[in-house]
């Protein structure tokens, strides 16, 4: 009795952490958008929103935006950020 | 069957959990729409739909002593008829906050120092912003040695559009500092345009 109490309790407690990093995950994506969003508008694109991005590598990024434009997002040696329609 | 009640009761709360995270990251209307005013307020600066919309003072106009533009008109009021919507407007139009409205302006260094420990911009908008600042710094430098093609009317609505992007991108998340930052423009605009106290920033 003790030890199947002990197994919901587990599996309760993982279920918690699972569905609480699905959301933390969630969270950043949103915040990556965000950023995308802020600088492709900074640097004077059109862009709507940031419906999807891929991440290429360390700070260099692939957006598409609900315009249907879509930029490469990158940052580049001299320590600028590059925003290149593609 | 106890135990099973339990688990339900465990598990609708971290749904309910995980899905109240989920909201909030994504600005739903149901979280009052955060996010939603950057949007849009940077799409339509993005699109030219706005101008500056921070309405120069009687201070704005003093001309810096070497003025290369000494015949240039004084400063015309960049067009606020379109802004409107989008204008921080005046500090007792504000109440988003509870902001201390007799804080003294923040100088360059603070300011700085503020924006890269904000949590409010990413990695990408701190060092655009970075980077457009330096960009003005630098006219700014070439206009107090006689050597720009802008005249201070012009360094003027660039000095505006800059701070409104600064301003609308805090709203949201740093609204302290978006405020703060609002409140201190004239005091940069005039360490911007006196050549001794530019002088005195380049060198620090």
């Amino acid at each position: 009795m003790k030890k199947t109490a002990t197994i919901t309790v587990g599996l309760a407690l993982a279920a918690v952490l699972a569905l609480g990093s699905v959301g933390i995950a969630d969270e950043h994506e949103e915040a990556v958008k965000k950023d995308l969003f802020a600088v492709i508008t900074l640097e004077g694109h059109p862009c709507g929103v940031v419906t999807s991005f891929t991440r290429q590598g360390e700070a260099d990024y692939i957006v598409v935006c609900q315009t249907g434009d879509r930029y490469h997002v990158r940052l580049v040696p001299e320590g600028r950020v590059s925003v290149q329609k593609l | 069957m106890g135990q099973i009640a339990i688990i339900l009761a465990v598990l609708l709360v971290a749904t309910e959990a995980a899905g109240w995270i989920s909201e909030n990251s994504r600005g739903q209307p149901g979280n009052g729409g955060k996010g939603t005013i950057i949007e849009s307020t940077m799409t339509r600066i993005a699109s030219g739909d706005i101008t500056p919309s921070v309405a120069p003072t009687t201070a704005e106009t003093t001309e810096p002593t070497p003025s290369p533009e000494s015949a240039a008109p004084t400063v015309p009021a960049p067009s606020t008829e379109s802004a409107t919507p989008v204008e921080p407007a005046d500090e007792e139009q504000r109440p988003k906050t509870n902001v201390g409205a007799s804080q003294p302006p923040l100088n360059l260094a603070e300011l700085e120092k503020r924006i890269r420990e904000t949590d409010a911009l990413g990695f990408f908008t701190k060092l655009s912003l970075k980077n457009q600042v330096d960009s003005l710094l630098s006219r700014f430098n070439a206009y107090h040695k006689g050597k720009s093609d802008l005249s201070i009317a012009q360094l003027r609505e660039r000095y505006n559009l800059l701070l409104l992007k600064l301003v609308s991108l805090l709203e949201d998340d740093d609204a302290q500092l978006s405020h703060d930052i609002f409140t201190s423009r004239e005091a940069i605009w005039k360490v911007l345009v006196d050549p001794e106290q530019f002088a005195q920033l380049q060198e620090s």
